[in-house]
């Protein structure tokens, strides 16, 4: 299949994550089980990736590697701007798929967004200005002072996406952010991320197994295959953007590119 | 003396707050039995010379509270309790805290601490009263060194009670350790150390009684003692149950204190 060849990023100079042969194990009581085998591809600036995969294959390990969160076995190469990812890089933030979990529950809303803010010389003022900012971004300025266990599920998610957006970051890392939303809460997160990717040009990767929301957001299309995952695909989706929940989930474009993402996971 | 309970999950009930009103049919009960104790003593079914009438006990209680001793006498026990339980408890917060974030201070550490808390506080007196006399000091340093055990137990549990996620998120944010230490770690461990600090706050009024009775001639529990030797029972009895409404209303002032400050876990739990 032609979709393995991984694209290569425009220019060296635009690449943000390099991974060559990337492998990880993980000791089970079967013994030794191997996750990821030779794992290879790239990600340029700016550009939103989704690694598709169905559930179990390694998709939210592969992105704990890439944010510096867990350890690929000794020879993978991850790079991230072009130095070896150990621990978290400057720039990379994680955004947890168990948002209530990520949430610190005895703190405000704002002040989980500043959280992130207080390693910096920032005064108090400064960062809480630009929490304000980032829960602006997504549409929760008004709830600033409640604690997070009084927002819905959607709401809470848009707090953990507004923490890593005050940090400014380069990469984006998001675990099926949106897996446990229902179906309207979902589509208007998938929208706010889209907008807020064309706002900030931060690369997104973005793990998800809802096919369609993969088609739908991103730039590339990742699928891995099942265990040890390997990447199977490297799909380009060139849908023009804007992209707009009716207009574009018609569009025979989309239509085709979602056939060719469900073959590429065996699934037609 | 106290085991050192850990604290379960930070979950607190609704039962929680209603505990704290009067239970009129447990209070009925207390008041049927003294009655009746009164009914035996008065007509001589029971007759020991050193066991009062409720209604003694009652005047001379009265006349103790009248006469000011009570109340000093409470100042002086209370605040030897409450400043050895402050102590104990920022000591066993702040070592408890230590070792529960580091694997190399628990593998030195743990040993001792189970060692050292499972000596009953009071073997201690003796010790303490060499070394510090008859002295309050006598009195607040063997109540800091019963109360810092529960509260210390417990700030390891609360310690390592913090969840996979949240360790995720202070490394995905950079966060030093310092800053993990203070807002994330001790947060979480809150919930716990304010359970040993409840224990530690029950066992510090007996710990003062006892180091009174057997130390330092001073405060509630020297009265007993006192009115014991001068063969007055009914003020004895009294002195007695003047210490147990003052655990009771310790505990319940704490209870009213902490509530406020666990609001905000009820309400995640409840949002769970």
């Amino acid at each position: 299949m032609n979709d393995a060849q991984p694209h290569a990023a425009t220019s060296t100079a635009q690449l943000l994550f390099a991974c060559r042969d990337v492998a990880i194990d993980f000791a089970g009581p079967q013994g030794v089980k191997t996750v990821l085998e030779g794992v290879s591809f790239e990600a340029g600036r700016g550009e939103f990736i989704s690694i598709v995969g169905a559930s179990g294959t390694g998709k939210t390990t592969l992105l704990r590697i890439l944010a510096g969160l867990s350890s690929p076995r000794p020879g993978s190469i991850v790079e991230y701007r072009g130095a070896p990812v150990q621990d978290p890089p400057d720039g990379v933030v994680f955004v947890f798929q168990d948002y209530r979990g990520s949430l610190l529950p005895w703190r405000t809303v704002q002040r989980n967004v500043t959280l992130g803010l207080e390693r910096s010389r920032l005064d108090r003022r400064e960062r809480e200005r630009k929490a304000m900012d980032a829960l602006g971004l997504v549409g929760l300025a008004d709830r600033a002072k409640d604690h997070p266990w009084r927002l819905s599920g959607g709401m809470q998610q848009r707090v953990q996406i507004a923490r890593a957006l005050v940090m400014q970051p380069q990469a984006l890392l998001m675990d099926e952010p949106f897996g446990a939303l229902d179906a309207m809460t979902k589509a208007s997160l998938q929208d706010e991320v889209l907008r807020l990717h064309e706002v900030t040009h931060t690369t997104v990767l973005f793990v998800t197994h809802d096919i369609e929301e993969a088609v739908y957001l991103s730039d590339r299309v990742i699928v891995l295959s099942e265990s040890p995952a390997r990447i199977t695909a490297d799909i380009r989706i060139d849908l023009p953007r804007p992209r707009e929940q009716v207009a574009t989930r018609e569009s025979p474009e989309y239509l085709a590119l979602r056939h060719r993402v469900y073959s590429a996971m065996g699934k037609a | 003396m106290t085991t050192a309970r850990i604290a379960g999950p930070p979950v607190l009930s609704r039962t929680r707050r209603r505990r704290l009103w009067l239970n009129w049919r447990g209070a009925s009960l207390i008041v049927a039995l003294a009655l009746l104790v009164e009914l035996l003593v008065q007509t001589r079914v029971v007759d020991f010379q050193y066991v009062p009438a409720p209604s003694a006990v009652i005047g001379a209680g009265w006349r103790l509270l009248a006469s000011g001793r009570l109340l000093s006498d409470t100042g002086h026990t209370l605040s030897a309790a409450l400043l050895g339980w402050a102590i104990g408890s920022a000591a066993g917060i702040v070592l408890g805290i230590w070792l529960g974030l580091s694997r190399w201070a628990r593998r030195f550490g743990l040993t001792s601490v189970e060692v050292l808390r499972a000596i009953p506080g009071i073997a201690f007196v003796p010790v303490v009263i060499l070394i510090f006399g008859f002295t309050i000091t006598m009195e607040v340093v063997t109540i800091l060194f019963v109360c810092v055990w529960p509260v210390l137990v417990n700030a390891v549990a609360g310690a390592q009670a913090v969840t996979a996620v949240h360790d995720d998120v202070a490394r995905t944010l950079q966060l030093s350790r310092l800053q993990r230490v203070f807002a994330i770690t001790l947060p979480t461990a809150v919930p716990y150390i304010a359970t040993g600090m409840k224990l530690g706050l029950s066992t510090s009024l007996a710990l003062a009684v006892v180091a009174e009775m057997v130390g330092n001639p001073a405060g509630l529990g020297y009265s007993i003692v006192y009115f014991q030797g001068a063969l007055q029972p009914a003020s004895m009895f009294a002195v007695i149950v003047w210490i147990g409404l003052l655990g009771l209303a310790l505990n319940l002032l704490y209870e009213l204190l902490t509530g406020r400050l666990s609001t905000v876990r009820t309400g995640l739990a409840e949002a769970r």
